[in-house]
Formats: C-alpha cells, structure tokens, sequence
C-alpha cells in the first residue's frame, strides 16, 4: 500500500497453463467447465476476460484463488502453485491473491461494521498484529474514496457502489499483488459501475496490482482493460491488446460479441445478433468448439480443432481461417507446444 | 397520433420505516399507438414502480393516486375483475426473467394457451395452433415439439422468446417489457431487440420499454423518458434526447457510460449518490448533484418545460438547457 509502483516490474504474477476443470456428474457426462485454458496477469494491468455466460470465465477466477480444484494443467501465483482451498488456513504466501466478487451485498456481513471487517481480513493477513492497524485500515478506505467515518457504520448504511468499494478496501489491507474481480460492476448502476472500474484503473496503475477483470460488459472493459482475453465455451479464442481487439478482431467469435452490443449513440441501429446459443459444454461440438454459430465455418472448422497460434505481435488467435492465412503469406505458425508458452503481455 | 395510453399526475407512496415514502412523485405521459416509449432510469428511480402501477401489480399497501387513460377507462380505478380483463388481453408484459415468468413444472403448452383459450374462449385445438404459430414467429425452432416441452429444457434467450409469445398471445395494444434483455448475453440480448422490433413493427403493437441500458433504448425506442428519483427529469425523441441531452442529470448519466466512439477515456462518474426514496432532497432532486445548481434548486420542482422538436426538460438554469428552445438543434 506505501509508494508509489515502479513500472518496470510487469512481471507475470498470475500465471495459467492449460488449466483443466471438471465436473463430474452422477449418470451424465461430466462437464468441462475449463478445457485447457492458458492466461497470464501482469503486475499493473487489467486483463479483461469475457464471453458469454458459461464460458467459463468465473471458473477461471474461481480456480485462480482455490474456490475450485483443477483437474489438470497449473496455475501459479508469483510463482508457486495455488492449493484448493481446504480447512488449513491459506499460506501465508496466497493472502496477497484477493477476489472480489458481484453481489457486493453478499460478501459483507451485515452484524459488523466496515471497520470490523477490514480489522478482520488485515489480521487474517498477518501473522503478528499490526500496530499500526487503524492506520492501514484508513489508508485502504482513503483509496477506495470513503471517509473515516464509515468504519463506525454498516453495510446496510452504503450504497451499491459504495459497498463494492468497501469490498474493494477489504482486499487492499492483504497489500495483494493479485485481484481477481468477477462481474465486479454488474450489479450496479452506470454512474457506480464508472467509479468502480475506474478505481480499478487506478489501483492497476498506481499500487502495481495486477487485476483480472471477469465482465460479461464489453463496453466497459474496452475502457478500463489493457490486454483482453476472449473465451468460448471454455478455451481462448483469441487474446489481443485492448486496442487491437476493437481495432481489427480476428476471431468470428469477437466480432460477434463486438457486433452484438448495442450503441447509446440515438441513431437507432439494432445490434448483430449471434445465431444458436452457446453448447451444452457436456457435449462441446467437434473440432472448432465455435463451428455451429460461426458464419465463416468451412469444411475444416467441424473436423479439426484449430490451436491458439501467434498472429502477431502479442496477439494469439485459434481460428482455421487465420492459421491458414498466415500459412498462405508464406510464415509457418509458430504453435506454442501443448498451447503453453509466453501470452499476451 | 392517437393516444393509447395517457398517465397524468401518477404518485406512488408506499409506507417505510420513516414514514411514508414517496415512490413515484407526480408523472405524466402518453404512449400512442404504435410507439415504443422507452422510460429509462437507475434503480429506484421510480421506473419499475411506474408501469407496474399501471397493470395493477404494486403491493397493497401502495397508495396510488393520479390517472391513467387506457381505452376510456382509468387503469388506476379498475378492480380486480376488471384488471384481469386488461392484463393479459390488452396488455402483454414481459419481465426481466422468464425463468420466474414461467412456471418451472407446467409445459409450454398449458402456459401458452391458458389465457387465449380464457380471453379469447380458444377451444383446445385452436389455441395450440395458434401457440405453435406463435412460437414460430418469436422463432422457437421445432415449435411442434417445443410445445411439450418444459421452460428448464430451454435456454435463457428461448425461455425469453417463450415469455414474449404468452404476452403477445391475445394481440394486445400494448406491451409493456421490464429490463427484456437484462438477464441474457449480449448476444442473445441482441436477437431479442430484434425480435421485438420486428414484432412491433408487424403488429404495429404500443411498447413501454423499461431498461437502465441506453444502449437498448437507443436501439428500440422511439421516444424516451429519463426519470430520476421519481421525476420524469427529461423527455422527448430518442435521437436527439442521447445525442444533446438537456437535463444536467441525462447529461451526467451519458458520460459516466463506455462511449463507443472513444476508447480509453476516463469514465466520469456522477459525483454523490442517487437520491433514495426514503431521503429524497426538496426542490430539484438532483441539485445536490448537480454542478450546474443555484439557489432557487433546493426550494422549487421544476415542472417539466416544452422545448421545441416534442422534447420536455425539468432543468430551467443548466447553460446548455433550452438551446433546443432557441432552435440550436443537434
């Protein structure tokens, strides 16, 4: 929480690889939740992560901290395995990891005051008391925009927005490197969803903390993302800086999502609608797991699944209509083995 | 334009912990045939509590004064009878989630046909043609066998298309459509805005749209009405009401949203926090919020003032209100 970041440390903080998760399910097949999902979060950077809804985002997010085990594959934060969580107290270690999660209203309890909780969470993240507890616990109110006063009061005293900040805050006292923010702003109305990304931003830019935001909102996270990371039915399609992305999308898969939100802008345009619904991710469909809905699906696309390939600078793609391009300009793609290896940064 | 439905001087007071709270504070519009009007606002801004006084669905303990014009009769005077007689027959509503619209253990089927064959008197197999055909039109693949089916072996955009053919099953005037697309995905939000559009089209069916999303309004509606804390803050068409808003408040509101135009740029949240209807500011509620306020602000309401091109404000003093007045349109 003291000084100021240095900017030159954009390491990899969260790092994960190929992470499998599924659930199994009596008398049914079990469901892939995640199929092998790879994704980095750097220090100092909001990395957008969307798709629709059971894609798998939240999964992601979930695995990331421990709230789900993984079947196979790894992710590491700052380096050493994350451990599903059991009823040993986290290590020492994964307590500057912190989550944040939709429904602001939930993750509070209602019985204590804001000052209570954040004492609770900055002694659960110290091995010895702090002395100068009081202080620090004001330092994160300060960050989060919310005056001293507010210790002495309730959740139920706060608005939506303001309770997401007091989440916010709750996290800030653990001094994480990590925040994982599922649909931290989609129960919110527009004026707190722009002050709660916003301090997000911010909190990216000035503490060097590295935020996956989860959203379903693409408007929002082209504003406050840096890299952003698309997924479908439980893989990356495509993952591209935030400028390339609106720029020129490569994937069908983006470009449907980008086609399909509507604009505020009075002109009465009605957005591209996607055909079919996402699959039972049961029964996820052959090859490209997109083919069903994908308007440029050919012979290929059903038969052979197409691998996440470098289709330029920082910029991945897996789609059968970009690997054949690049093979077209004459450029072999470089297939990162088994769909590890260096992501966007 | 005929008027379909007129609301005149609608107050909704509901009993809180301090004293009756006042929900809804003196609303006026029309909706005419044929259009969509679209009544935007954040959550407790009165929005929701509007239109369900309307179809007579507010709790009990409400109390509900003003008008509301609808086919020469006051939809706000009717008894329970009566109101069955509008709702459902004259007046389709679709809500935010059609998984608690539909009942989870009765089939499409008996949903579907249940108030057709009571409004209408459908006979068995005239209404199940007819909700076959009505599935067909929201485009429910296999709509001969989705009839048997249940609302669980759809999808949240299939279960919302299920939920707009009940509501359009006796050809009502009307519909009104509470937060359609919240629920669902971009995607599948998009193909239900079309959906509708083309429906209302069609039919040349009336829509109250409710949504906070003016990405939504800005795709469907024809005319929009942005209410703040119980107040109808401005109104008018919807192209020029989002492209040079006129009320500080529907200002504010689109700069604190993602511009589509402009990547990167700070959001601007509007400073305070929403007015809650337990602790609503006198005068203009907004003033508190508002950097354009002066003195008279916190002592009058301002009434809703007409500007040229249909469009009605409620902020006399903001520099930039009225220059739809002086004829300097965007």
């Amino acid at each position: 929480m003291s000084g100021q970041f240095e900017l030159d440390s954009k390491e990899v903080a969260l790092r994960a690889r190929d992470v499998v998760v599924e659930y199994k399910r009596k008398h049914m097949p079990s469901v892939r939740a995640l199929a092998g999902m790879s994704l980095d979060v750097l220090r100092g950077q909001v990395h957008g992560l969307v798709g629709e809804s059971g894609c798998g985002k939240s999964t992601l997010g979930r695995a990331a901290t421990g709230l789900v085990g993984i079947t196979s594959g790894s992710i590491d934060f700052e380096g050493k395995p994350v451990k599903p969580l059991g009823l040993r107290p986290r290590p020492r270690h994964f307590r500057r990891l912190q989550m944040i999660f939709q429904d602001a209203h939930a993750s509070l309890n209602p019985r204590r005051t804001v000052g209570d909780q954040l004492a609770d969470a900055l002694r659960r993240s110290q091995d010895t008391p702090s002395p100068d507890r009081d202080r620090r616990i004001l330092v994160a109110l300060e960050r989060v925009g919310l005056p001293e006063a507010a210790t002495k009061r309730y959740p139920s005293d706060f608005s939506g927005g303001q309770r997401q900040r007091i989440c916010v805050a709750r996290s800030l006292v653990a001094d994480p490197t990590v925040i994982i923010a599922d649909e931290p702003i989609s129960a919110l109305d527009a004026s707190a969803q722009a002050q709660i990304s916003n301090l997000l931003a911010e909190l990216a830019r000035d503490l060097g903390i590295g935020i996956l935001f989860i959203s379903h909102d693409l408007a929002i996270v082209r504003q406050v993302a840096d890299v952003v990371t698309v997924m479908y039915l439980g893989k990356v399609v495509e993952s591209a800086s935030t400028d390339q992305l609106w720029a020129q999308p490569l994937h069908p898969y983006s470009q449907a999502l980008i086609a399909a939100a509507p604009a505020h802008d009075g002109l009465g345009t009605l957005p591209e609608a996607l055909a079919g619904d996402i699959p039972d991710p049961a029964i996820p469909p052959t090859g490209c797991r997109f083919h069903p809905r994908c308007k440029h699906a050919f012979e290929r696309c059903p038969v052979e699944e197409p691998a996440l390939l470098d289709v330029g600078e920082r910029r991945r793609c897996a789609c059968w209509l970009q690997a054949e391009k690049s093979w077209a300009g004459g450029e072999s793609p470089q297939a990162p083995g088994g769909g590890s290896g260096g992501l966007v940064s | 334009m005929d008027q379909l439905l007129s609301v005149r001087g609608l107050r909704i007071r509901i009993p809180g912990a301090h004293g009756p709270m006042t929900i809804v504070d003196g609303v006026d519009f029309d909706v005419r045939s044929g259009e969509v009007l679209g009544i935007a606002g954040e959550s407790g801004s009165g929005k929701t509590m509007t239109v369900l006084a309307l179809l007579g669905l507010i709790p009990p303990n409400a109390v509900v004064t003003g008008s509301a014009t609808f086919g020469g009769r006051d939809l706000l005077t009717l008894g329970r009878r009566q109101l069955q007689q509008v709702r459902g027959r004259e007046v389709g509503v679709v809500f935010q989630d059609p998984m608690t619209t539909l009942h989870p253990m009765v089939s499409i089927e008996r949903q579907l046909t249940e108030h057709m064959r009571r409004h209408l008197g459908l006979g068995r197999r005239a209404a199940r043609v007819r909700a076959v055909s009505l599935l067909e039109e929201v485009r429910i693949p296999n709509a001969r066998r989705a009839i048997e089916a249940h609302p669980h072996q759809f999808s949240g955009g299939m279960r919302q298309r299920i939920v707009i053919a009940m509501a359009l099953a006796c050809e009502p005037k009307l519909l009104v459509a509470d937060e359609p697309t919240t629920a669902l995905d971009v995607t599948v939000q998009a193909g239900i805005l079309r959906l509708l559009d083309q429906i209302r089209r069609d039919r040349g069916m009336a829509v109250i749209l409710v949504t906070h999303d003016l990405g939504v309004m800005s795709s469907l509606a024809d005319r929009l009405a942005v209410f703040y804390a119980g107040r109808v803050a401005e109104m008018g068409p919807t192209k020029p009401l989002l492209q040079d808003p006129q009320h500080p408040y529907t200002k504010n509101l689109l700069m604190a949203l993602p511009d589509p135009q402009q990547q990167g740029r700070q959001l601007q949240p509007i400073p305070g926090t929403a007015a809650t209807p337990d602790a609503r500011p006198p005068g203009c509620s907004f003033h508190p919020r508002c950097q354009y306020a002066e003195e008279s602000c916190s002592i009058e309401v301002p009434s809703l003032m007409p500007l040229s091109g249909a469009r009605l404000s409620a902020c006399p003093v903001a520099p930039f209100a009225g220059r739809a007045l002086l004829g300097v349109e965007g």
